[in-house]
């Protein structure tokens, strides 16, 4: 069947195209719209928004869509130092001093709020790429190099679906696109030579700890919705040499409960979509390797299990 | 209810109690911080003693926050506003499922939906059917689980249009005082009046999520032959579209279900000349089934 794009469909915006008409008082109002959470954010200051739109500009809109939660940009000093306050659908989320802080919370705090919103989706902790029709999950805890592995498998050919967030429809099963900015620590800009000059990130008004990898600047593009094929659960177990173990289904499913963030809202139908899911796919937990090896040794992998057709 | 909450306000203790026999299995000693709190205020007025001994029946008032959404006389009315009120409150945020304009109920072991455009004879017959033995699921909203095609409801009384109680006799004499002359007020749907009406005083229950086993399209044309006509596939899935309540969450995928839905479940046309005709001829699918 063809796809039938969503009303307000994302896409990636510049500054200029992003901007709505700007209510008195307020220096830029932008739309944004994540998966099914619209929302709109007016701002105090120009630098805030530039960052944002730069940030979140997979996710810029037009115009904002129905239902659209508002959120607000505060700068102020009414205590004699600055102060940066965010509002999101009326709540404050935060009061921070620095700029540089404030739009890291603040896109911490809407990715955050991904979680609790979307209900549409059952959201899944984990990497996610496309490699000839067919989509690999790699869910894994925080800080367990889903990102790096993910940028890897970009480089490799792959097409990007999320470095973090894996959405799953309840419909048709398929994992939808949440493409994110990828977010990796400096240090791992070492696994990828070359890329820290072609980034953008460093062009914003303010730089951060962090570093922040658009897909085309690894030549990747943003894939379609994809029928999942292979969920991979890397380990943080990195001696000897990168070995891929298959999993039964039913471990597949707990390992992928484990790692969803809103399993609560679909209960047990929730588990039944990640037994088709697992159903669907094979599955393996990734041991062993340092992160060139386990993209060395997926990519491979991809390649070969990949259909001629796809 | 549902991850929602609300509280109700009113300046007259009396319709509070009216309002607990409705609602009282929802009610809870303390609301939950984490949630956003709605609230319904009712002002019941005044009545008002004119020379010679007149009671004016005062004018009543409810506000979601400080909106009016009733103003009228009647309390029994202003109950089912509100019930509808909640009603919408709690299923509005419910994305996880997709919403129907639609009444349902169990029949047999599998549950029967009801898509429609608004039309007020709808809840009357959730009604019929109830009364009738099925299950009661809802009257103008059923949620549908998308993973395993399960219907639910939400646990509410049937709000009845009044130009339809008279097909109840059974129903308390309260929800029944109806004016005869109520009928020429009721205008466009969403202004007229409604009662609540609980499922056991029908004698019927309420039923838990069960399977989806048909999908049936009522139209209510009165003096027509009440009966079941086939429905072709593309009007099916264009009314279960028309129908579906958050179809803007769902975006393609909401069609992508209403085909599947199509191609997997009976579906039929209700031409309904009367009501109780009609719910006889649906308490019938079970068997024509089997």
């Amino acid at each position: 069947m063809k796809e039938i794009p969503l009303a307000s469909t994302p896409r990636d915006g510049s500054t200029e195209q992003g901007t709505e008409a700007v209510p008195p008082g307020w220096v830029a109002q932008d739309a944004f719209r994540m998966l099914s959470m619209a929302f709109s954010v007016k701002s105090e200051d120009e630098r805030f928004s530039e960052s944002l739109r730069w940030h979140l500009g997979p996710f810029l809109l037009d115009a904002p869509a129905p239902a659209s939660i508002p959120a607000e940009f505060l700068a102020t000093d009414e205590t004699g130092e600055p102060a940066y306050i965010f509002r999101f659908s009326t709540h404050e989320r935060f009061r921070v001093a620095m700029l540089a802080e404030a739009i890291h919370r603040t896109v911490w705090e809407l990715h955050r709020a991904v979680h609790d919103q979307v209900r549409d989706f059952l959201l899944l902790h984990a990497g996610a790429v496309v490699r000839g029709g067919h989509a690999l999950l790699l869910p894994a805890e925080t800080a367990s190099g889903k990102s790096s592995l993910t940028l890897g498998l970009l480089e490799k050919g792959a097409s990007y679906l999320s470095d973090d967030l894996a959405a799953l429809d309840p419909v048709t099963n398929r994992v939808y696109p949440f493409p994110k900015r990828i977010k990796l620590i400096p240090d791992a800009l070492e696994f990828f030579p070359g890329l820290e000059e072609r980034l953008g990130d460093r062009d914003l008004p303010f730089s951060q700890f962090e570093r922040f990898v658009r897909p085309e600047d690894v030549g990747a593009s943003v894939a379609e919705p994809a029928t999942v094929k292979w969920v991979v659960f890397p380990t943080s177990e990195f001696e000897g040499p990168p070995v891929l173990e298959p999993m039964t289904k039913a471990e597949s499913v707990k390992e992928m409960a484990a790692n969803c963030l809103n399993l609560y809202r679909f209960g047990d139908a929730g588990v039944v979509l990640l037994s088709r899911i697992a159903n669907g796919a094979e599955s393996f937990r990734l041991r062993g390797g340092s992160l060139g090896e386990r993209i060395e040794l997926l990519s491979d992998q991809l390649r070969s299990r990949a259909s001629p057709r796809s | 209810m549902e991850g929602s909450q609300f509280s109700v306000r009113s300046t007259d203790e009396d319709f509070l109690e009216l309002l607990r026999g409705h609602l009282g299995d929802f009610r809870v000693p303390d609301g939950d911080d984490e949630l956003d709190e709605t609230i319904f205020q009712v002002d019941c007025g005044t009545s008002r003693v004119l020379p010679g001994g007149t009671v004016v029946r005062p004018t009543a008032n409810l506000f979601i926050g400080s909106l009016r959404i009733f103003c009228g006389p009647r309390w029994e009315d202003m109950a089912g506003k509100l019930i509808a009120g909640v009603r919408d409150l709690v299923t509005a945020r419910a994305d996880e499922s997709v919403r129907f304009r639609a009444a349902g109920a169990v029949i047999g072991d599998r549950a029967l939906i009801l898509p429609s455009g608004p039309n007020r004879h709808l809840p009357a017959l959730a009604a019929a059917l109830t009364r009738g033995g099925a299950g009661y699921l809802g009257d103008e909203i059923i949620k549908l689980d998308p993973i395993l095609r399960r219907v639910s409801g939400i646990g509410l009384p049937i709000l009845l249009d009044v130009s339809d109680l008279d097909l109840f006799p059974e129903v308390n004499a309260r929800a029944r005082r109806v004016k005869v002359e109520e009928e020429g007020e009721v205008g466009r749907d969403s202004r007229t009046p409604r009662r609540a009406v609980p499922v056991e005083g029908l004698g019927g229950h309420h039923a838990a999520p069960t399977d989806l086993g048909w999908i049936v399209l009522p139209v209510f044309r009165q003096g027509e032959g009440t009966r079941l006509e086939p429905v072709a596939g593309a009007e099916a899935v264009f009314k279960l579209m028309e129908a579906m309540l958050n179809a803007h969450v769902w975006g393609d995928r909401a069609l992508i279900l209403a085909r599947d839905l199509v191609e997997t479940v009976p579906v039929q046309r209700l031409v309904i000349g009367s009501i109780p005709e009609g719910a006889g001829l649906l308490m019938g699918l079970d068997e024509a089934a089997s």
